[in-house]
């Protein structure tokens, strides 16, 4: 397509700058390395890498400062597709992407075990939601040059309530997932820079705000330009090293598939090990210990504190050493304060130690497809039925929501035209396809390097980056010898997901830029998404709800002014919730697909095929699709059926996991809508 | 009740197009995921039903979404001159 002469000036400047950047960033880089030879503190690295972002972050805030709202909401709509791509990639990969995917995929292999659906569902269910985008929705949208997905409710069904409840859906998925983002700006700032949480966040935060405040999706776009080229530099790069290391090849997707096949086999021999038997039984022994603990936990407590306290006692008077007198009183200490914690935490406990008792430390083998066996005991074949169910179900919703999310579809509204939309699409799913089709390599090859060069090796004589990341915080690496022979086994040593990626440099031995490289990228990735997030939770709460409900001839000028302040208070506001650390926050993002999935898609892709389908329609189905979604989450939520004194884990339908509920709520709301406009139709041409 | 937004290339073409896509789309992830059991088997060194949820089903996709970009735009472009000529003629 033959563009204007003064619009491939505008994009042959961008690709000059492109370029600019990279080469100015690689150059960066080799500064940082040439710096830690000659013996700059590791101490100083990772803040460097820090601050230095988010000031660059800032300034590109700084620099595409405006108060025009052409510019603020739609960034103009000149943005060329690949820049668009680009930044649509860092909008959509968050800091679980970025940090947690690899590690998921170690932990849960191909489909995940029978309770937790995962591991290549995420890849399939998060690339795949671009085809529906791409063919379904960006273009369509684009079409109508709107400001925001509420909009499209507003233009096309007309009346009040399809804007209403599409702005609420938008705001209550975007939030839960906002402030994720911001847990996870706090959780790598703190974690790689040694920064108090809280200053980890406000830190992160003062760049999110600076950029989106003062610029909009003008300065965003192009921050999340310079965040996709970061993040995809820190990842690629360690997986690169890894693979070069391990295979000789540094282009990991290509080369990783003869490791799978060793993986294989050294399941084989760690399952039939007698050394990982002992560990098993040692485990089973524990989790028998903690069910005959919790059937009278008042009892054990007072029974455990006496022996405790009893322990301390006889050291002290026996003049004993020190450092025994010191770790006694900590054991003392370290028992939980009550009985509800004591018993919360025995259950955990229990939980934890039945999943160890299990072949390879409760990990499925790698590259099996579902857990159970469909040609076994019925048991087997049932486990092989609900595994696959829930793997498709969790893809579906995946997929569907995707489809849904708003901060992603706006990112389409900033293109020129419809066709540079589509392929604007294209290139977002090509750029985070480079990430995506790296994750599970990265997944294998830490695998690989675990059991064949961790594994068996003597306590004595462990990885240092072990000792180091389970120092920092023992949910991410524990590592104890269980059978006390001495060596490592496999069902010894338990990752956190998180760690996979955190630790791949020093796992292969890079250099300590390397880490303070990745610690960059996990930043850009949860700052480029909360970008995106805060601005469409502004402008949803504005354009949409302020505009239309309180204040109705608002000039443009004001609307941008009011945006942005908005953009400011719900910022505090979900830092505010993030510093309370829920600890329920991460499973709810996950969740908020199904809610985007059942609440928004299926009244947006009937609105734009069916001419029939009518306001009312979309705003039942719309209603009933959330409704059924939020019940069977509810319902299913440990928290609640304790509150109703019901027994855990027994609602489930078809033995879908509660994450996955959009299964459900996503037909609930076709049929309504369907029906409904059928009938109201019916109705009006009967009359 | 305004209706501007139900869009004009619901064309049968473009619908066609569409509806191809995404049962492919359909096939290489719902169906190769429900039958990898099945799919359990070594090409070249790869387990297949491993390698195409990993791999080739990410690269299906952008396929699929760049013969949609493609094709659209051709499809529009073709359909902007049919309107000149009876325009003309």
């Amino acid at each position: 397509m033959a563009d204007l002469p003064a619009y491939a000036a505008y994009k042959r400047r961008l690709h000059r700058i492109l370029a600019f950047y990279i080469f100015a960033l690689i150059c960066f880089l080799l500064l940082m390395a040439w710096a830690e030879q000659s013996g700059l503190s590791r101490r100083w690295l990772g803040p460097i890498f820090l601050f230095s972002t988010v000031m660059m972050y800032g300034g590109i805030g700084i620099y595409g400062r405006t108060a025009d709202p052409e510019e603020y909401y739609v960034a103009g709509r000149r943005i060329p597709p690949v820049y668009n791509g680009m930044a649509a990639a860092a909008d959509w990969m968050s800091a679980a992407s970025f940090i947690s995917l690899a590690g998921g995929l170690y932990l849960q292999g191909f489909g995940g075990t029978e309770t937790q659906a995962g591991g290549l569902a995420y890849v399939l269910g998060w690339t795949g939601g671009f085809c529906l985008v791409a063919l379904l929705i960006a273009p369509h949208l684009r079409k109508l040059n709107l400001y925001t997905v509420p909009d499209y409710f507003r233009v096309r069904f007309g009346g009040r309530w399809p804007r209403r409840i599409a702005a609420f859906s938008a705001v209550l998925c975007s939030f839960t997932y906002v402030v994720a983002q911001i847990y996870g700006i706090g959780l790598v700032a703190s974690r790689l820079t040694g920064v108090q949480f809280e200053i980890g966040i406000m830190l992160g935060l003062g760049g999110v705000v600076l950029c989106s405040f003062l610029g909009g999706m003008r300065a965003i776009t192009w921050t999340q330009v310079a965040q996709y080229i970061i993040l995809l530099l820190a990842f690629l790069i360690p997986v690169s090293w890894l693979a070069y290391k391990q295979l000789g090849n540094p282009l990991a997707p290509l080369v990783y598939g003869t490791q799978i096949e060793k993986i294989a086999n050294l399941e084989r021999a760690l399952i039939d090990s007698p050394a990982e038997k002992q560990v098993q039984a040692e485990f089973q022994r524990r989790a028998r210990e903690y069910a005959v603990w919790l059937q009278d936990v008042e009892g054990t407590l007072k029974r455990e504190r006496a022996a405790k306290q009893e322990r301390v006692r006889t050291l002290k008077s026996q003049n004993a050493d020190m450092e025994q007198v010191i770790a006694a009183t900590r054991e003392l200490a370290a028992l939980p304060k009550d009985v509800p914690t004591a018993r919360e935490r025995w259950t955990r406990a229990m939980q934890e130690s039945e999943e160890r008792s299990r072949p390879l430390g409760g990990l499925p083998p790698h590259s099996q497809a579902f857990a159970g066996d469909p040609d076994g005991t019925p048991a087997e074949r049932q486990a092989f039925q609900t595994s696959r169910a829930n793997f498709l179900a969790l893809m579906f919703c995946l997929m569907v929501g995707t489809a849904g999310l708003p901060h992603l579809l706006t990112r389409y509204y900033t293109t020129p035209s419809v066709a540079t939309a589509r392929a604007s699409v294209a290139w977002s799913l090509f750029f985070i396809a480079l990430l995506y089709l790296s994750a599970p390599a990265l997944a294998v090859l830490v695998k690989y390097e675990v059991m064949q060069n961790v594994v068996g090796s003597n306590f004595d004589a462990l990885p240092p980056w072990i000792a180091q990341w389970s120092r920092l915080d023992g949910s991410l690496i524990s590592v104890s010898d269980v059978n006390g022979d001495g060596i490592l086994q496999f069902g010894e040593l338990r990752l956190g997901a998180d760690v996979i990626m955190l630790a791949t440099p020093e796992l292969g031995g890079m250099p300590y830029v390397v880490s303070g490289l990745v610690a960059a990228g996990g930043l850009a990735a949860a700052l480029s998404t909360a970008d995106g997030l805060l601005l469409t939770i502004s402008n949803s709460l504005v354009r949409d709800t302020y505009c239309h409900e309180v204040k109705h001839n608002v000039r443009p000028e004001q609307r941008v002014i009011l945006s942005k302040f908005a953009l400011l208070s719900v910022a505090t506001v979900a830092a505010f919730v993030a510093a309370l650390r829920p600890a329920e926050i991460l499973p709810l993002v996950a969740s908020s697909f199904s809610l985007a999935a059942s609440a928004l898609v299926p009244a947006m892709i009937m609105g734009i095929f069916w001419s029939r389908t009518t306001g009312a329609a979309a705003v039942a189905g719309m209603l009933l699709g959330l409704g059924v979604t939020v019940t069977y989450m509810l319902i299913n939520a440990p928290a609640v059926r304790a509150l109703f004194g019901l027994e855990a884990g027994q609602g489930l339908w078809f033995g879908i996991q509660p994450l996955s509920a959009g299964v459900f709520g996503v037909p609930v709301g076709v049929a309504v809508i369907a029906i409904l406009s059928l009938f109201q139709r019916r109705n009006t041409t009967g009359a | 009740m305004s209706e501007p937004a139900t869009n004009d290339n619901n064309e049968p073409r473009a619908l066609a197009l569409k509806a191809v896509l995404l049962s492919v789309m359909v096939l290489v992830s719902f169906g190769v995921c429900f039958f990898a059991r099945e799919l359990n088997f070594a090409v070249f060194g790869w387990p297949v039903h491993f390698w195409i949820a990993a791999q080739g089903a990410v690269l299906a996709f952008i396929a699929i979404v760049v013969v949609y970009a493609v094709v659209m735009t051709r499809l529009e472009i073709q359909a902007e001159r049919d309107e000149d000529e009876v325009g003309h003629g």
